[in-house]
């Protein structure tokens, strides 16, 4: 029960990361395109140039839920993908 | 039938099949957004994810694919634990440090098998069936 529990606390974890993403792609596309940044509670909370440097920064801090860390493409990368 | 529902992101009114998933790597669950991509064979991730997690992923089976150009680029293939919606199950999941796109790649293998996938482009959404 607890397991399963676990899942679903979870599973609404992802789907307010996702529905997050649906709601800002566009604008972190104009704000930090290449970048990668993560993403807390509602808001964009570190930027960086890796993934590697930002979830060393989440390691430091500990943050719960762990943040969606995301490659931020480009316009043309849309675009370009077969 | 468990239905699990999500949007696609649009970009300047260009949708994306883009949705969050789980990875399981060592004890810690990260979110990470995938493109939903049914001509990648495998699961791709990049490589700089793992490193980040602190995931030996270079311990995992080297293969080689071949991409859009023709050339071939190196894949550390896994058996790993991903979550879609509330269901958990083990996947191969590959690293490559030439992934050659912006973006995570969900691929077939796996997934495609567990999952009826849907791609509603008028309605906005992927669904996911079990």
């Amino acid at each position: 029960m607890r397991r399963h529990e676990e899942r679903r606390m979870e599973a609404i974890v992802l789907q307010e990361y996702d529905e997050w993403l649906a709601e800002h792609l566009e604008e972190l596309i104009s704000q930090y395109p290449s970048k990668v940044v993560a993403v807390h509670l509602g808001q964009v909370v570190y930027i960086g140039d890796s993934e590697a440097e930002v979830y060393q920064w989440v390691r430091q801090r500990g943050l719960t839920p762990m943040p969606l860390v995301f490659r931020v493409p480009q316009q043309e990368d849309l675009e370009a993908i077969l | 039938m468990p239905l699990h529902v999500f949007r696609y992101k649009s970009v300047q009114g260009r949708l994306a099949p883009m949705i969050t998933v789980g990875l399981r790597l060592d004890e810690t669950w990260y979110p990470i957004g995938v493109y939903v991509d049914s001509g990648a064979a495998y699961t791709l991730l990049h490589a700089d994810i793992a490193r980040g997690a602190g995931f030996a992923y270079r311990a995992g089976s080297l293969i080689y694919l071949q991409v859009g150009d023709g050339s071939f680029i190196p894949v550390y293939l896994h058996d790993l634990e991903l979550q879609i919606g509330p269901e958990r199950f083990v996947a191969k999941v590959g690293f490559s440090e030439r992934l050659g796109v912006a973006f995570n790649l969900l691929g077939r293998e796996s997934i495609f098998s567990r999952f009826t996938i849907c791609f509603q482009e008028r309605q906005r959404i992927l669904t996911f069936e079990t």
